[in-house]
Protein backbone atom coordinates (compact mmCIF):
# COMPACT_ATOMS: atom_id res chain seq x y z
CA UNK A 1 0.00 0.00 0.00
CA UNK A 2 1.39 3.64 -0.89
CA UNK A 3 1.33 6.70 1.47
CA UNK A 4 -0.11 8.53 -1.35
CA UNK A 5 -1.52 7.33 -4.50
CA UNK A 6 -2.74 9.75 -7.44
CA UNK A 7 -3.71 8.92 -10.52
CA UNK A 8 -4.47 11.02 -13.49
CA UNK A 9 -5.34 14.46 -11.16
CA UNK A 10 -6.45 17.49 -13.27
CA UNK A 11 -7.96 20.26 -11.49
CA UNK A 12 -8.77 22.97 -13.53
CA UNK A 13 -9.46 26.56 -12.28
CA UNK A 14 -12.32 27.93 -15.02
CA UNK A 15 -10.43 27.24 -18.27
CA UNK A 16 -6.48 27.09 -16.79
CA UNK A 17 -4.92 23.53 -15.83
CA UNK A 18 -3.33 24.18 -12.40
CA UNK A 19 -2.44 20.81 -12.26
CA UNK A 20 -2.62 18.62 -15.33
CA UNK A 21 -3.34 14.72 -15.87
CA UNK A 22 -0.70 14.29 -12.57
CA UNK A 23 0.17 10.81 -11.70
CA UNK A 24 2.56 9.67 -8.44
CA UNK A 25 2.70 7.37 -5.77
CA UNK A 26 4.39 8.13 -2.40
CA UNK A 27 5.55 4.43 -0.52
CA UNK A 28 4.82 4.72 3.55
CA UNK A 29 7.75 6.09 5.16
CA UNK A 30 9.01 7.58 3.00
CA UNK A 31 10.14 11.76 2.97
CA UNK A 32 9.34 12.47 -0.20
CA UNK A 33 10.03 16.38 -1.66
CA UNK A 34 8.40 17.99 -4.11
CA UNK A 35 9.65 20.59 -6.13
CA UNK A 36 8.72 22.85 -8.65
CA UNK A 37 8.67 26.83 -9.45
CA UNK A 38 6.26 29.46 -8.63
CA UNK A 39 2.95 28.84 -9.39
CA UNK A 40 3.40 25.47 -11.21
CA UNK A 41 0.83 23.62 -9.10
CA UNK A 42 2.32 22.48 -5.93
CA UNK A 43 0.03 23.93 -3.02
CA UNK A 44 -2.78 23.18 -5.36
CA UNK A 45 -2.22 19.39 -5.51
CA UNK A 46 -1.34 19.27 -1.79
CA UNK A 47 -4.89 20.76 -1.63
CA UNK A 48 -6.91 18.11 -3.50
CA UNK A 49 -4.81 15.36 -1.80
CA UNK A 50 -6.21 16.93 1.48
CA UNK A 51 -10.15 17.24 -0.15
CA UNK A 52 -9.77 21.24 0.46
CA UNK A 53 -10.03 21.84 -2.79
CA UNK A 54 -12.05 19.24 -5.71
CA UNK A 55 -10.42 17.93 -7.89
CA UNK A 56 -11.48 18.32 -11.92
CA UNK A 57 -10.89 14.39 -12.61
CA UNK A 58 -8.97 11.99 -10.93
CA UNK A 59 -8.05 9.57 -8.21
CA UNK A 60 -6.93 10.13 -5.04
CA UNK A 61 -6.31 7.68 -2.34
CA UNK A 62 -4.13 8.38 0.90
CA UNK A 63 -3.16 4.95 3.18
CA UNK A 64 -5.41 3.36 0.30
CA UNK A 65 -8.42 5.97 1.53
CA UNK A 66 -10.38 6.90 -1.59
CA UNK A 67 -10.54 11.22 -0.72
CA UNK A 68 -13.24 11.76 -2.56
CA UNK A 69 -15.49 9.09 -0.95
CA UNK A 70 -13.68 9.69 2.81
CA UNK A 71 -12.44 13.20 3.43
CA UNK A 72 -13.10 12.55 7.26
CA UNK A 73 -11.54 9.73 7.14
CA UNK A 74 -7.96 10.72 5.28
CA UNK A 75 -8.39 14.17 7.65
CA UNK A 76 -7.98 12.16 10.86
CA UNK A 77 -4.70 10.83 9.60
CA UNK A 78 -3.48 13.47 7.65
CA UNK A 79 -1.74 16.27 8.83
CA UNK A 80 -1.10 19.62 7.04
CA UNK A 81 1.11 22.95 7.51
CA UNK A 82 -0.54 25.33 5.10
CA UNK A 83 1.35 28.00 3.20
CA UNK A 84 0.67 31.12 5.11
CA UNK A 85 0.17 29.48 8.37
CA UNK A 86 -3.53 29.78 8.86
CA UNK A 87 -3.60 30.72 12.32
CA UNK A 88 -5.95 32.69 14.67
CA UNK A 89 -4.26 35.88 15.33
CA UNK A 90 -6.29 36.50 17.85
CA UNK A 91 -6.15 33.68 19.92
CA UNK A 92 -2.82 32.59 22.07
CA UNK A 93 -0.73 29.81 20.82
CA UNK A 94 -2.27 27.12 23.11
CA UNK A 95 -5.73 28.40 22.23
CA UNK A 96 -5.04 27.58 18.43
CA UNK A 97 -4.02 24.17 19.12
CA UNK A 98 -6.44 23.51 21.60
CA UNK A 99 -8.93 24.20 19.21
CA UNK A 100 -7.78 22.34 16.25
CA UNK A 101 -7.29 19.23 18.63
CA UNK A 102 -11.00 19.39 19.68
CA UNK A 103 -11.80 17.95 16.45
CA UNK A 104 -10.40 15.01 17.25
CA UNK A 105 -12.10 14.04 20.86
CA UNK A 106 -9.08 13.76 22.67
CA UNK A 107 -8.08 17.27 24.09
CA UNK A 108 -5.11 17.13 26.38
CA UNK A 109 -2.96 19.82 27.22
CA UNK A 110 -0.11 18.02 27.90
CA UNK A 111 0.09 16.46 24.35
CA UNK A 112 -0.33 20.45 23.41
CA UNK A 113 2.79 21.25 25.87
CA UNK A 114 4.72 18.47 24.33
CA UNK A 115 3.93 20.07 20.58
CA UNK A 116 4.76 23.59 21.30
CA UNK A 117 8.07 22.46 23.10
CA UNK A 118 8.80 20.29 20.46
CA UNK A 119 8.93 23.51 17.84
CA UNK A 120 10.41 25.47 20.66
CA UNK A 121 7.54 27.76 21.40
CA UNK A 122 6.61 26.23 25.09
CA UNK A 123 7.76 29.80 26.76
CA UNK A 124 5.12 31.59 24.46
CA UNK A 125 2.24 29.09 24.74
CA UNK A 126 -0.04 32.17 25.81
CA UNK A 127 1.14 34.89 23.65
CA UNK A 128 -1.74 35.97 21.03
CA UNK A 129 -0.44 34.63 17.38
CA UNK A 130 -1.23 38.45 16.16
CA UNK A 131 1.55 38.83 18.16
CA UNK A 132 4.46 36.19 16.34
CA UNK A 133 7.11 36.33 14.44
CA UNK A 134 6.48 35.04 10.41
CA UNK A 135 9.18 32.32 11.87
CA UNK A 136 6.96 31.14 15.31
CA UNK A 137 3.92 31.52 13.26
CA UNK A 138 5.45 28.79 11.01
CA UNK A 139 6.64 26.82 14.00
CA UNK A 140 3.54 26.85 15.36
CA UNK A 141 1.69 25.98 12.20
CA UNK A 142 4.25 22.86 12.34
CA UNK A 143 2.29 22.14 15.59
CA UNK A 144 -1.14 22.23 14.48
CA UNK A 145 -0.05 20.13 11.71
CA UNK A 146 1.12 17.37 13.94
CA UNK A 147 -1.66 17.66 16.59
CA UNK A 148 -3.74 14.85 15.48
CA UNK A 149 -0.56 12.18 15.42
CA UNK A 150 -0.90 11.78 11.75
CA UNK A 151 -0.04 8.84 9.61
CA UNK A 152 0.95 11.06 6.60
CA UNK A 153 2.40 15.18 7.00
CA UNK A 154 1.61 17.27 3.73
CA UNK A 155 4.14 20.45 4.58
CA UNK A 156 4.08 23.45 2.42
CA UNK A 157 7.02 25.14 2.15
CA UNK A 158 7.71 24.22 5.97
CA UNK A 159 11.10 26.23 6.24
CA UNK A 160 9.70 29.72 4.98
CA UNK A 161 10.97 32.16 7.25
CA UNK A 162 12.24 29.57 9.71
CA UNK A 163 15.82 30.56 11.17
CA UNK A 164 18.87 28.65 10.67
CA UNK A 165 18.29 27.31 14.14
CA UNK A 166 14.68 26.52 13.12
CA UNK A 167 15.33 24.66 9.62
CA UNK A 168 17.89 22.81 12.19
CA UNK A 169 14.62 22.68 13.76
CA UNK A 170 12.76 21.07 11.27
CA UNK A 171 14.97 18.81 9.72
CA UNK A 172 15.32 16.79 13.31
CA UNK A 173 11.62 16.66 13.84
CA UNK A 174 10.89 15.44 9.96
CA UNK A 175 13.37 12.81 10.50
CA UNK A 176 12.23 11.40 13.94
CA UNK A 177 8.55 11.83 12.15
CA UNK A 178 10.21 8.86 9.62
CA UNK A 179 11.78 6.97 12.45
CA UNK A 180 8.45 6.70 13.99
CA UNK A 181 7.23 5.41 10.64
CA UNK A 182 5.37 8.48 9.16
CA UNK A 183 5.08 9.07 5.65
CA UNK A 184 6.62 12.97 5.10
CA UNK A 185 4.99 15.54 2.23
CA UNK A 186 6.74 18.29 1.89
CA UNK A 187 7.19 21.53 -0.82
CA UNK A 188 9.99 23.20 -1.68
CA UNK A 189 12.15 25.52 -3.68
CA UNK A 190 14.98 24.98 -1.81
CA UNK A 191 16.85 22.65 -3.03
CA UNK A 192 19.74 22.14 -0.77
CA UNK A 193 16.93 21.60 2.12
CA UNK A 194 15.51 19.19 0.07
CA UNK A 195 18.54 16.95 -0.96
CA UNK A 196 19.14 16.98 2.95
CA UNK A 197 16.29 15.14 4.23
CA UNK A 198 14.13 13.65 0.95
CA UNK A 199 14.62 9.94 0.31
CA UNK A 200 12.20 10.84 -3.23
CA UNK A 201 11.18 13.64 -5.13
CA UNK A 202 8.84 14.99 -7.73
CA UNK A 203 9.73 17.56 -9.89
CA UNK A 204 6.64 19.38 -11.35
CA UNK A 205 6.37 22.25 -13.66
CA UNK A 206 3.09 23.89 -14.84
CA UNK A 207 0.92 21.17 -13.55
CA UNK A 208 2.72 18.11 -14.77
CA UNK A 209 4.72 15.65 -12.89
CA UNK A 210 8.06 16.15 -15.35
CA UNK A 211 10.19 13.53 -13.16
CA UNK A 212 9.38 11.60 -10.12
CA UNK A 213 11.84 8.85 -7.78
CA UNK A 214 14.46 8.08 -5.30
CA UNK A 215 16.95 10.88 -5.26
CA UNK A 216 19.51 8.17 -5.84
CA UNK A 217 18.07 7.11 -8.93
CA UNK A 218 17.58 11.13 -9.95
CA UNK A 219 21.16 11.23 -10.95
CA UNK A 220 21.15 9.27 -14.32
CA UNK A 221 23.81 11.27 -16.01
CA UNK A 222 27.03 10.43 -14.51
CA UNK A 223 30.35 11.61 -15.85
CA UNK A 224 34.54 11.20 -14.92
CA UNK A 225 36.48 13.98 -14.66
CA UNK A 226 40.26 13.62 -15.94
CA UNK A 227 43.05 15.78 -16.35
CA UNK A 228 45.92 14.07 -17.51
CA UNK A 229 49.79 15.08 -18.10
CA UNK A 230 50.03 16.11 -21.22
CA UNK A 231 47.14 16.35 -22.65
CA UNK A 232 45.36 13.98 -23.65
CA UNK A 233 44.08 13.33 -27.38
CA UNK A 234 40.51 13.87 -27.03
CA UNK A 235 39.38 11.22 -29.69
CA UNK A 236 41.05 8.80 -27.35
CA UNK A 237 38.50 9.49 -24.73
CA UNK A 238 35.16 9.32 -26.75
CA UNK A 239 35.78 4.91 -26.88
CA UNK A 240 33.96 5.40 -22.98
CA UNK A 241 31.23 8.01 -23.76
CA UNK A 242 30.49 11.17 -24.78
CA UNK A 243 33.56 14.27 -24.06
CA UNK A 244 33.59 17.00 -23.22
CA UNK A 245 36.79 19.64 -22.22
CA UNK A 246 36.75 22.60 -20.28
CA UNK A 247 38.90 25.11 -20.34
CA UNK A 248 38.99 26.72 -17.31
CA UNK A 249 39.35 23.43 -15.56
CA UNK A 250 41.67 21.85 -18.16
CA UNK A 251 39.74 18.77 -17.43
CA UNK A 252 37.95 15.84 -19.78
CA UNK A 253 34.41 15.29 -18.74
CA UNK A 254 33.33 12.25 -20.01
CA UNK A 255 29.50 11.31 -19.93
CA UNK A 256 29.70 7.28 -18.49
CA UNK A 257 26.59 4.84 -18.20
CA UNK A 258 29.00 3.40 -14.38
CA UNK A 259 31.84 4.16 -12.95
CA UNK A 260 34.28 3.36 -15.00
CA UNK A 261 37.34 4.91 -13.77
CA UNK A 262 39.88 2.15 -13.47
CA UNK A 263 39.48 1.66 -17.01
CA UNK A 264 40.35 4.90 -17.97
CA UNK A 265 43.27 5.33 -15.91
CA UNK A 266 44.42 2.01 -17.01
CA UNK A 267 43.89 2.85 -20.93
CA UNK A 268 45.49 6.21 -20.20
CA UNK A 269 48.68 5.16 -18.82
CA UNK A 270 48.88 2.66 -21.61
CA UNK A 271 48.74 5.30 -23.64
CA UNK A 272 51.46 6.98 -22.27
CA UNK A 273 49.64 9.81 -20.19
CA UNK A 274 50.03 10.28 -16.33
CA UNK A 275 46.78 10.83 -14.80
CA UNK A 276 46.33 13.85 -12.46
CA UNK A 277 43.02 13.88 -11.28
CA UNK A 278 40.41 11.56 -11.39
CA UNK A 279 36.86 11.36 -10.19
CA UNK A 280 33.29 10.14 -10.49
CA UNK A 281 31.06 13.85 -10.73
CA UNK A 282 27.14 13.57 -10.08
CA UNK A 283 25.36 16.10 -10.87
CA UNK A 284 23.91 18.05 -8.09
CA UNK A 285 20.60 18.18 -7.74
CA UNK A 286 20.54 21.82 -8.97
CA UNK A 287 22.13 20.56 -12.11
CA UNK A 288 19.36 18.12 -12.31
CA UNK A 289 16.50 20.23 -11.61
CA UNK A 290 17.47 22.71 -14.28
CA UNK A 291 18.17 20.28 -16.87
CA UNK A 292 15.07 18.76 -16.52
CA UNK A 293 13.31 22.29 -16.50
CA UNK A 294 15.46 23.13 -19.64
CA UNK A 295 14.18 20.25 -21.49
CA UNK A 296 10.68 20.70 -20.75
CA UNK A 297 10.66 24.31 -21.34
CA UNK B 1 -21.72 17.59 17.20
CA UNK B 2 -18.66 18.89 15.91
CA UNK B 3 -20.56 22.24 14.96
CA UNK B 4 -20.52 22.85 18.39
CA UNK B 5 -16.97 22.98 19.05
CA UNK B 6 -17.32 25.19 16.11
CA UNK B 7 -20.12 27.83 18.22
CA UNK B 8 -18.29 27.88 21.12
CA UNK B 9 -14.64 29.33 19.49
CA UNK B 10 -16.94 31.49 17.59
CA UNK B 11 -19.18 32.78 20.34
CA UNK B 12 -16.13 33.55 22.49
CA UNK B 13 -14.39 35.00 19.91
CA UNK B 14 -17.59 37.33 18.86
CA UNK B 15 -18.46 38.45 22.33
CA UNK B 16 -14.96 39.40 23.85
CA UNK B 17 -14.34 41.11 20.00
CA UNK B 18 -13.67 45.08 20.44
CA UNK B 19 -16.10 45.70 17.68
CA UNK B 20 -19.40 43.48 19.84
CA UNK B 21 -18.34 45.29 22.87
CA UNK B 22 -18.48 48.93 21.13
CA UNK B 23 -21.74 48.38 19.48
CA UNK B 24 -23.45 46.77 22.57
CA UNK B 25 -22.61 50.05 24.16
CA UNK B 26 -23.66 51.94 21.55
CA UNK B 27 -27.06 50.26 21.21
CA UNK B 28 -27.43 50.77 25.16
CA UNK B 29 -26.56 54.48 25.12
CA UNK B 30 -29.63 54.86 22.48
CA UNK B 31 -31.85 52.93 24.49
CA UNK B 32 -31.24 54.72 27.92
CA UNK B 33 -30.98 58.55 26.23
CA UNK B 34 -34.31 57.56 24.99
CA UNK B 35 -35.82 56.17 27.85
CA UNK B 36 -34.41 59.33 29.91
CA UNK B 37 -35.87 61.69 27.24
CA UNK B 38 -39.45 60.11 27.18
CA UNK B 39 -39.30 59.89 31.11
CA UNK B 40 -38.63 63.71 31.08
CA UNK B 41 -41.94 64.61 29.29
CA UNK B 42 -43.65 62.69 32.28
CA UNK B 43 -45.40 60.15 29.95
CA UNK B 44 -44.55 57.29 32.19
CA UNK B 45 -45.53 54.35 30.46
CA UNK B 46 -43.55 52.06 28.25
CA UNK B 47 -45.68 51.77 25.18
CA UNK B 48 -44.54 55.21 23.74
CA UNK B 49 -41.16 54.52 24.47
CA UNK B 50 -41.25 50.87 22.55
CA UNK B 51 -43.40 53.10 19.57
CA UNK B 52 -39.97 55.27 19.58
CA UNK B 53 -37.27 52.56 19.14
CA UNK B 54 -39.35 50.93 16.82
CA UNK B 55 -39.39 53.29 13.86
CA UNK B 56 -35.88 54.81 15.21
CA UNK B 57 -32.53 54.37 16.80
CA UNK B 58 -32.87 50.79 17.68
CA UNK B 59 -33.76 49.59 14.11
CA UNK B 60 -31.17 51.59 12.85
CA UNK B 61 -28.51 50.46 15.14
CA UNK B 62 -29.75 47.22 15.83
CA UNK B 63 -29.01 46.75 12.05
CA UNK B 64 -25.61 47.92 12.07
CA UNK B 65 -25.06 45.70 14.75
CA UNK B 66 -26.31 42.23 12.96
CA UNK B 67 -24.27 43.18 9.58
CA UNK B 68 -21.43 43.83 11.88
CA UNK B 69 -21.78 40.45 13.72
CA UNK B 70 -21.86 38.50 10.16
CA UNK B 71 -20.14 40.54 7.13
CA UNK B 72 -16.35 38.97 7.97
CA UNK B 73 -17.34 36.05 10.07
CA UNK B 74 -16.91 33.54 6.54
CA UNK B 75 -14.31 36.28 4.73
CA UNK B 76 -11.64 36.72 7.53
CA UNK B 77 -11.46 33.11 7.38
CA UNK B 78 -10.96 32.83 3.71
CA UNK B 79 -8.26 35.97 4.18
CA UNK B 80 -6.05 34.53 6.77
CA UNK B 81 -6.16 30.97 5.64
CA UNK B 82 -7.90 29.63 8.77
CA UNK B 83 -10.41 27.98 6.89
CA UNK B 84 -8.04 26.00 4.91
CA UNK B 85 -6.15 25.03 8.09
CA UNK B 86 -9.79 24.03 9.33
CA UNK B 87 -10.80 21.90 6.82
CA UNK B 88 -7.62 19.94 7.11
CA UNK B 89 -9.10 19.14 10.09
CA UNK B 90 -11.76 16.58 10.76
CA UNK B 91 -15.07 19.10 10.09
CA UNK B 92 -17.31 19.40 7.00
CA UNK B 93 -17.82 22.58 5.94
CA UNK B 94 -21.70 22.76 6.86
CA UNK B 95 -20.48 22.21 10.60
CA UNK B 96 -18.82 25.50 10.40
CA UNK B 97 -21.49 27.33 8.53
CA UNK B 98 -23.89 26.22 11.18
CA UNK B 99 -21.79 26.73 14.56
CA UNK B 100 -20.85 29.86 13.30
CA UNK B 101 -24.78 30.55 12.67
CA UNK B 102 -25.15 29.05 16.11
CA UNK B 103 -22.57 31.53 17.79
CA UNK B 104 -24.24 34.67 16.32
CA UNK B 105 -27.61 33.68 17.69
CA UNK B 106 -26.59 33.39 21.20
CA UNK B 107 -24.56 36.35 20.54
CA UNK B 108 -27.97 38.62 19.69
CA UNK B 109 -29.39 37.21 22.61
CA UNK B 110 -26.89 38.31 24.90
CA UNK B 111 -27.02 41.70 23.37
CA UNK B 112 -30.68 42.03 23.73
CA UNK B 113 -30.71 40.33 27.15
CA UNK B 114 -28.01 43.50 28.14
CA UNK B 115 -30.25 45.73 26.67
CA UNK B 116 -33.62 44.71 28.44
CA UNK B 117 -31.77 44.79 31.92
CA UNK B 118 -30.73 48.56 31.00
CA UNK B 119 -33.61 49.34 30.60
CA UNK B 120 -35.76 47.85 32.92
CA UNK B 121 -32.82 49.57 35.28
CA UNK B 122 -34.02 52.76 33.54
CA UNK B 123 -37.13 52.50 34.31
CA UNK B 124 -36.98 51.50 37.93
CA UNK B 125 -34.94 54.22 39.04
CA UNK B 126 -38.33 56.30 37.96
CA UNK B 127 -40.77 54.55 39.40
CA UNK B 128 -41.98 50.75 39.80
CA UNK B 129 -42.60 48.43 36.72
CA UNK B 130 -46.16 47.25 36.00
CA UNK B 131 -46.30 43.67 34.89
CA UNK B 132 -47.50 45.36 31.67
CA UNK B 133 -44.41 47.40 31.22
CA UNK B 134 -42.36 44.06 31.70
CA UNK B 135 -44.65 42.33 29.02
CA UNK B 136 -43.98 45.33 26.61
CA UNK B 137 -39.99 44.82 27.18
CA UNK B 138 -40.24 41.57 27.10
CA UNK B 139 -41.81 41.25 23.68
CA UNK B 140 -40.20 44.19 22.05
CA UNK B 141 -37.06 42.04 23.28
CA UNK B 142 -38.22 38.98 21.74
CA UNK B 143 -39.04 40.64 18.31
CA UNK B 144 -35.62 42.02 18.72
CA UNK B 145 -33.53 39.21 18.37
CA UNK B 146 -35.08 37.95 15.41
CA UNK B 147 -34.95 41.45 13.45
CA UNK B 148 -31.10 41.74 14.68
CA UNK B 149 -30.53 37.84 13.36
CA UNK B 150 -32.39 38.99 10.31
CA UNK B 151 -29.43 41.67 9.52
CA UNK B 152 -26.73 39.10 10.60
CA UNK B 153 -28.17 36.58 8.03
CA UNK B 154 -27.93 39.13 5.38
CA UNK B 155 -24.55 39.64 6.25
CA UNK B 156 -23.71 36.66 6.61
CA UNK B 157 -24.70 35.35 3.08
CA UNK B 158 -22.73 38.47 1.65
CA UNK B 159 -19.36 37.20 3.44
CA UNK B 160 -19.93 33.58 1.82
CA UNK B 161 -20.25 35.28 -1.65
CA UNK B 162 -17.92 37.40 -1.81
CA UNK B 163 -14.10 37.10 -0.91
CA UNK B 164 -12.68 39.61 1.05
CA UNK B 165 -14.30 41.34 4.19
CA UNK B 166 -14.17 44.96 2.73
CA UNK B 167 -16.12 44.12 -0.26
CA UNK B 168 -18.28 42.45 2.21
CA UNK B 169 -18.86 45.53 3.96
CA UNK B 170 -19.11 47.95 1.47
CA UNK B 171 -22.33 45.19 0.10
CA UNK B 172 -23.61 44.99 3.09
CA UNK B 173 -23.71 48.40 3.65
CA UNK B 174 -25.49 49.09 0.43
CA UNK B 175 -27.98 46.69 1.00
CA UNK B 176 -28.15 48.04 4.66
CA UNK B 177 -29.42 51.52 3.40
CA UNK B 178 -31.68 49.83 0.78
CA UNK B 179 -33.62 47.75 3.19
CA UNK B 180 -33.41 50.71 5.88
CA UNK B 181 -34.17 53.55 4.04
CA UNK B 182 -34.83 53.14 0.28
CA UNK B 183 -37.61 50.47 0.53
CA UNK B 184 -39.62 52.26 3.46
CA UNK B 185 -39.50 55.08 1.60
CA UNK B 186 -40.57 53.69 -1.82
CA UNK B 187 -42.88 51.20 0.07
CA UNK B 188 -45.18 54.36 0.89
CA UNK B 189 -44.89 56.30 -2.61
CA UNK B 190 -46.18 52.51 -3.70
CA UNK B 191 -48.99 52.49 -1.66
CA UNK B 192 -50.51 56.31 -2.08
CA UNK B 193 -49.97 55.34 -5.65
CA UNK B 194 -52.15 52.11 -5.70
CA UNK B 195 -54.73 53.65 -2.93
CA UNK B 196 -55.39 57.08 -4.83
CA UNK B 197 -55.08 60.48 -3.20
CA UNK B 198 -56.67 61.34 0.51
CA UNK B 199 -60.23 62.11 0.71
CA UNK B 200 -60.86 65.77 0.88
CA UNK B 201 -61.71 67.24 3.74
CA UNK B 202 -64.73 69.03 3.65
CA UNK B 203 -64.05 72.01 5.44
CA UNK B 204 -60.60 72.49 4.28
CA UNK B 205 -59.10 72.64 7.72
CA UNK B 206 -59.46 70.65 10.98
CA UNK B 207 -59.81 73.09 13.04
CA UNK B 208 -63.26 74.74 11.42
CA UNK B 209 -64.58 71.78 12.53
CA UNK B 210 -65.06 73.13 15.87
CA UNK B 211 -68.13 71.14 17.43
CA UNK B 212 -69.75 70.08 14.44
CA UNK B 213 -68.88 66.23 15.15
CA UNK B 214 -72.58 65.82 14.66
CA UNK B 215 -72.47 66.41 11.22
CA UNK B 216 -73.09 63.50 8.97
CA UNK B 217 -70.87 64.80 6.52
CA UNK B 218 -67.53 64.63 8.96
CA UNK B 219 -68.65 61.67 10.39
CA UNK B 220 -68.59 60.10 6.73
CA UNK B 221 -65.47 61.74 6.33
CA UNK B 222 -63.67 60.46 9.30
CA UNK B 223 -65.34 57.09 8.16
CA UNK B 224 -63.83 57.56 4.59
CA UNK B 225 -60.72 58.67 6.08
CA UNK B 226 -60.16 55.64 8.34
CA UNK B 227 -60.58 53.05 5.78
CA UNK B 228 -58.45 54.90 3.33
CA UNK B 229 -55.43 55.11 5.92
CA UNK B 230 -56.86 51.22 6.45
CA UNK B 231 -55.90 50.41 2.35
CA UNK B 232 -52.34 52.90 2.75
CA UNK B 233 -51.46 50.59 5.45
CA UNK B 234 -52.15 47.21 4.94
CA UNK B 235 -50.29 47.57 1.71
CA UNK B 236 -47.04 49.02 2.70
CA UNK B 237 -47.27 46.75 5.53
CA UNK B 238 -47.57 44.19 2.91
CA UNK B 239 -44.39 45.46 1.67
CA UNK B 240 -42.67 45.86 4.58
CA UNK B 241 -42.23 42.39 4.56
CA UNK B 242 -38.96 42.56 2.48
CA UNK B 243 -37.72 45.46 4.52
CA UNK B 244 -36.55 43.95 8.22
CA UNK B 245 -36.73 48.06 9.11
CA UNK B 246 -40.26 48.59 8.73
CA UNK B 247 -41.58 44.70 9.69
CA UNK B 248 -39.63 45.89 12.96
CA UNK B 249 -41.50 49.08 13.35
CA UNK B 250 -44.88 47.56 12.31
CA UNK B 251 -44.70 44.84 15.05
CA UNK B 252 -43.08 46.77 17.39
CA UNK B 253 -45.82 49.59 16.85
CA UNK B 254 -48.93 46.60 17.15
CA UNK B 255 -47.38 45.78 20.44
CA UNK B 256 -48.08 48.77 21.90
CA UNK B 257 -51.09 49.59 19.28
CA UNK B 258 -53.47 52.37 19.87
CA UNK B 259 -55.92 54.09 16.98
CA UNK B 260 -55.64 52.67 13.57
CA UNK B 261 -52.60 50.28 13.54
CA UNK B 262 -54.30 48.37 16.17
CA UNK B 263 -55.85 46.07 13.38
CA UNK B 264 -52.85 45.73 11.19
CA UNK B 265 -52.02 42.01 10.85
CA UNK B 266 -48.36 41.13 11.74
CA UNK B 267 -48.02 37.31 10.79
CA UNK B 268 -46.62 38.30 7.85
CA UNK B 269 -44.02 40.58 9.57
CA UNK B 270 -43.02 37.77 12.41
CA UNK B 271 -43.25 35.22 9.32
CA UNK B 272 -40.76 37.27 7.27
CA UNK B 273 -38.22 37.07 10.67
CA UNK B 274 -38.54 33.56 10.13
CA UNK B 275 -38.54 32.72 6.49
CA UNK B 276 -35.74 35.97 5.08
CA UNK B 277 -33.28 33.99 7.45
CA UNK B 278 -33.71 30.54 6.49
CA UNK B 279 -33.76 31.06 3.32
CA UNK B 280 -30.57 33.39 3.23
CA UNK B 281 -28.64 30.43 5.40
CA UNK B 282 -29.71 28.12 2.87
CA UNK B 283 -28.22 30.31 0.05
CA UNK B 284 -24.97 30.29 2.03
CA UNK B 285 -24.66 27.16 3.26
CA UNK B 286 -25.21 25.88 -0.62
CA UNK B 287 -22.51 28.52 -1.30
CA UNK B 288 -20.18 27.86 0.98
CA UNK B 289 -20.45 24.55 0.40
CA UNK B 290 -19.47 24.28 -2.86
CA UNK B 291 -16.96 27.48 -3.23
CA UNK B 292 -13.48 26.84 -4.25
CA UNK B 293 -11.13 28.44 -1.69
N1 LIG C 1 -8.24 29.66 -6.37
C1 LIG C 1 -7.60 29.78 -7.53
N2 LIG C 1 -8.21 30.31 -8.60
C2 LIG C 1 -7.59 30.44 -9.78
N3 LIG C 1 -6.34 30.04 -10.03
C3 LIG C 1 -5.66 29.50 -9.02
C4 LIG C 1 -6.25 29.34 -7.72
N4 LIG C 1 -5.33 28.77 -6.92
C5 LIG C 1 -4.23 28.58 -7.67
N5 LIG C 1 -4.42 29.01 -8.93
C6 LIG C 1 -3.45 28.95 -10.02
O1 LIG C 1 -2.94 27.65 -10.11
C7 LIG C 1 -1.57 27.66 -10.34
C8 LIG C 1 -0.86 26.80 -9.33
O2 LIG C 1 -0.92 27.43 -8.06
P1 LIG C 1 -0.26 26.81 -6.77
O3 LIG C 1 -0.61 27.67 -5.65
O4 LIG C 1 -0.63 25.38 -6.70
O5 LIG C 1 1.30 26.95 -7.11
P2 LIG C 1 2.55 26.55 -6.21
O6 LIG C 1 3.31 25.56 -6.98
O7 LIG C 1 2.11 26.19 -4.86
O8 LIG C 1 3.34 27.91 -6.19
P3 LIG C 1 4.24 28.58 -5.04
O9 LIG C 1 5.56 27.93 -5.13
O10 LIG C 1 4.31 29.99 -5.43
O11 LIG C 1 3.55 28.35 -3.75
C9 LIG C 1 -1.12 29.11 -10.34
O12 LIG C 1 -0.90 29.51 -11.65
C10 LIG C 1 -2.27 29.85 -9.74
O13 LIG C 1 -2.42 31.09 -10.36
MG1 LIG D 1 2.40 27.00 -3.04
Amino acid sequence: MYAVEIENLTKLYGEFKAVDSLSLAIEEKEIFGFLGPNGSGKSTTINCILGIAKPTSGRIEVCGIDVEKNPLKVRKICGYLPENYGLYGNLTAMQNLRYFSEFYGNFSKDRIFELLELVGLRDVADKRVSEFSRGMRQRLALAQALINDPQVVFLDEPTNGLDPAGIADFRRIIKDLQKEGKTVFFSSHILSEVKEVCSSIGIIYRGKLIKSGKISDLNSELFVEVQTEPKADIDLLKKFGEVKYDEKTQNFLIKVENDRRLEISKYLFENGYVVKELHLREPSLEEVYFNLLREVI
Amino acid sequence: MRFLIVAKKEFIDIISSRRFIALLATMVVFFLMSVLQTLNTGRISTAPIIGFFGSSSLAFVGGIFGIALGFDLITREKESGTLRTLLTHPIFRDEIVIGKAIAAFFAICIAVAVNFLFMLGALTMRYTPSFEDFANLGKMMLVTIPYLYTFFSIAFLISALVKNSSTSLTVAIGVFIVLALLLPLFSNYIAQAIVGPAPENPFGDFRNLGNLSDDPRVRSYVQEMRSYMERVQSITSSLSIFSPVSSYSTILNSITASGYFRTVDITKNLLSFVIIPVVLFALAYFRFTREEI
